[in-house]
C-alpha cells in the first residue's frame, strides 16, 4: 500500500510518500509497524503553502512519477492554521477526486488529527501543542508507544490513545490543569508534524474502516470525499 | 475540447464545462452562499472559505454530469486566482492544481475581471473586437477599451464605491436588506425616476471616471429630512430616482467613451448588468443573460480556453491574490 501524505496545519509543511510493503490496501496494519518513508520533505512554507506545496510535491515525486500508483491520499485535517488546512485538504481533494478518472470509485482520501500525528513524535504521556493564536494553543493528551503496546499486546496497532480531548485553550490554564492532574508536563523535543506519521495514521484508519465494513470501503463514520472539511475546533465568526 | 472552469473568488462556489467549435457552455453550476452570510448583513470571509471546502467537489461533479462528460474527457482546467477573498480563491486554486496534476492536463489561473469581459461573448458570438466594455458589479466599476483577447485599455473607473456597492449601501439606508441591487430594481418599477434629483459624481479632467459615494450620502441626507417615516410610494420614488442617477451616469460615460474611441460595439457585464433599467436604457449594448452577469465559472473557462489556445499555462507555484492591477499590467 502506497500512501501520499501531506501536512499543512502549521507554519512549515511536510510531504511524504510511504510504502507499507506487504500490506495490501485495506488490510489491517497490525504488525506492519511504521514503514520508513520512501521520500519525505519538510518545507519552511512560512504559511505560503499555496505557492510551495505543489512544487515541492512534484519535486519529491519526480517528473516521471505516476499518480495512479498511489493507493491512498492522506492529509491532516486539523486543528491548525485555517488557511493552511484548507490549502492542503483542497489539494488532496483535487488529487483524490481526479483519481476517479481511471477507476470508478477513485483512491480514498483520509483525514487525520494534526495533534495525533504530532503526538507520534513522543512516547509515554505526550502533550502536543500547536499555536492557535489569539493567546491559545490547540492541544490534547495522548499516550504513545511501549507501555501502550505492552498493555494491548496483539491488539496494539501503533495508534496513540487519546487521553484528553482536542481543544483550544490558554497555555497557562492548560499547564496548570496538567500539572494538577498528571504532576508534570512532558515536553516534545520534535515539534514538527511529520507527513510520514500522517500517512501511518491514515493507513491505519483506512485499514480499520475496511475491516469494519467491506473491502475498499471507508470507515462508517468517516466523511465522504465530497463532504470532508477541516476540523477547525473554532467557529468561523 | 472540454475545459473545466472553477470560480470561488467570493461567495459563490461555481464550476462550468465549455466545449469548442463553436465555443459554448455545456454546464454552468453555481452554489450560492447567500443563506450563510445573510444573518451577518455581508460576506464573512472565513465562513465563505469553509463553505467553498464543502461545496467545491459536489459542484464540479454536477458540472461534469450536466455536461455529460467524464473526468477523463477534460483537456484543461481554468481557475480564478484574482481578485477576490484569498481564503476562498485558494480552495478553488488548490483543487484545480490537484486535479490537473492527476489528470495530466494543463491548468491556467484566470483573472475574475477578465472573465467578466468575456462573459457576453459566450452568448453573442456575433460580437467582434474591438468593443467598449462596462464592467459593473459590487466590487468594480470599470470601463475598458477591449482591442482583442487579453488586450485591455482601461478608460475609466470608480474613485470610491463600486456601483453595486452603492446599491447595497442605499438599500441598507432604506432598510431593505441585502443584496441591495435586486431589491431596489424591483421597487423602482413602481416609482417615478424623475421624482427626486440626485447629483451625479463628476471627476475634474477625468470624464470617464465614476464616483458614487456622494450619491449615497445625498440619499442618506434626503432620508434624514423626511418627517413621519417613508411611505411606500416615496420609497419607490427614492429607489427609482437613485437607480436612474446611477444608470444614466453609467450609460452616459460608456457611450461617450465609445464615441470618443470610435467604437461601435458596447458590452456590459458584472452583477449590475442584471439591472432591468440599465438593460432597458441601453438596448444597443450586449448584455449576458443574468446567470452570466453574476459570478460564474463559464466565463472563467472561456478565458481559460483562449489562454490555453495561445499556449499559456500556469506554474504549480501559482498563488491567489486579493487584488489585481485593473490596468492588466
Amino acid at each position: 500500500m502506497r500512501v501520499l501524505a501531506l501536512e499543512s496545519a502549521t507554519r512549515t509543511g511536510s510531504l511524504a510518500l510511504v510504502d507499507y510493503v506487504g500490506a495490501p490496501l485495506g488490510a489491517p496494519l497490525n504488525g506492519v509497524r511504521q514503514a520508513a518513508p520512501l521520500r519525505e520533505i519538510t518545507l519552511d512554507a512560512s504559511l505560503q503553502h499555496s505557492e510551495k506545496l505543489m512544487p515541492a510535491l512534484i519535486e519529491m515525486l519526480g517528473a516521471e512519477f505516476k499518480i495512479e500508483t498511489i493507493d491512498l491520499f492522506a492529509v491532516d485535517h486539523g486543528p491548525g492554521s485555517f488557511t493552511g488546512l484548507r490549502v492542503g485538504m483542497a489539494l488532496m481533494k483535487g488529487f483524490a477526486f481526479a483519481s476517479r478518472a481511471s477507476e470508478a470509485s477513485g483512491k480514498p482520501l483520509i483525514g487525520v488529527s494534526s495533534l495525533e500525528a504530532l503526538a507520534m513524535n513522543g512516547s509515554g504521556l505526550v502533550v502536543p501543542m500547536i499555536d492557535a493564536h489569539r493567546g491559545q494553543v490547540y492541544t490534547a493528551v495522548y499516550e504513545v508507544g511501549a507501555a501502550l503496546r505492552d498493555r494491548r499486546k496483539s491488539l496494539w496497532d501503533g495508534r496513540p490513545k487519546l487521553i484528553e480531548p482536542e481543544q483550544a485553550i490558554e497555555p497557562e490554564k492548560w499547564l496548570k490543569y496538567l500539572v494538577e492532574k498528571y504532576g508534570s508536563v512532558p515536553r516534545l523535543e520534535d515539534n514538527q508534524i511529520h507527513a510520514r506519521n500522517v500517512a501511518f495514521l491514515a493507513a491505519l484508519e483506512f485499514g480499520r474502516g475496511a475491516a469494519a465494513t467491506r473491502p475498499g470501503a471507508c470507515h462508517r463514520h468517516a466523511p465522504t470525499l465530497f463532504s470532508m472539511t477541516p476540523r477547525y475546533l473554532r467557529a468561523g465568526v | 475540447m472540454f475545459i473545466l472552469g472553477i470560480e470561488t473568488s467570493c461567495d459563490e462556489t461555481a464550476a462550468a464545462v465549455l466545449t469548442d467549435q463553436p465555443l459554448r457552455i455545456l454546464s454552468n453550476v453555481i452554489a450560492s452562499q447567500n443563506e450563510v452570510h445573510e444573518p451577518y448583513g455581508g460576506i464573512v470571509p472565513e465562513l465563505a472559505s469553509r463553505r467553498h471546502m464543502e461545496k467545491i467537489l459536489p459542484v464540479i461533479q454536477e458540472a461534469l454530469d450536466k455536461a455529460q462528460i467524464k473526468l477523463s474527457d477534460l483537456e484543461g482546467i481554468a481557475v480564478t486566482v484574482m481578485p477576490g477573498l484569498v481564503g476562498s480563491l485558494l480552495v478553488g486554486l488548490q483543487v484545480a492544481k490537484g486535479m490537473a496534476a492527476t489528470l495530466g492536463i494543463p491548468f491556467v489561473g484566470v483573472s475574475h475581471l477578465e472573465g467578466h469581459l468575456q462573459a457576453p461573448l459566450l452568448e453573442h458570438p456575433e460580437v467582434s473586437y474591438p468593443f467598449m466594455a462596462l464592467l459593473v458589479s459590487g466590487g468594480h466599476t470599470l470601463l475598458y477599451h477591449v482591442k482583442e483577447f487579453a488586450k485591455y485599455e482601461l478608460i475609466g473607473g470608480t474613485r470610491d464605491d463600486a456601483a453595486g456597492e452603492a446599491f447595497d449601501k442605499v438599500a441598507k439606508i432604506l432598510g431593505l436588506g441585502y443584496p441591495g441591487g435586486p431589491l431596489i430594481d424591483k421597487l423602482a418599477h413602481q416609482g417615478n425616476p424623475k421624482a427626486i434629483k440626485f447629483p451625479k459624481g463628476k471627476i475634474k479632467d477625468h470624464p470617464f471616471d465614476f464616483s458614487f459615494s456622494g450619491l449615497k450620502t445625498a440619499v442618506a441626507n434626503y432620508v434624514k429630512k423626511i418627517e413621519g417615516g417613508i411611505t411606500p410610494s416615496l420609497l419607490a420614488d427614492l429607489c427609482a430616482s437613485f437607480q436612474e442617477t446611477v444608470v444614466d451616469d453609467l450609460i452616459g460615460k460608456t457611450v461617450l467613451a465609445a464615441k470618443e474611441k470610435g467604437i461601435k460595439t458596447i458590452i456590459v457585464s458584472g452583477g449590475v448588468a442584471c439591472n432591468s433599467r440599465l438593460r432597458a436604457k441601453l438596448p444597443e449594448a450586449f448584455f449576458p443573460s443574468p446567470l452570466l452577469c453574476t459570478d460564474n465559472a463559464a466565463m472563467i473557462a472561456a478565458v481559460g480556453y483562449h489562454s490555453l489556445k495561445k499556449g499559456k499555462t500556469s506554474p504549480w507555484s501559482l498563488n491567489a491574490m486579493a487584488n489585481q492591477d485593473v490596468r492588466f499590467c
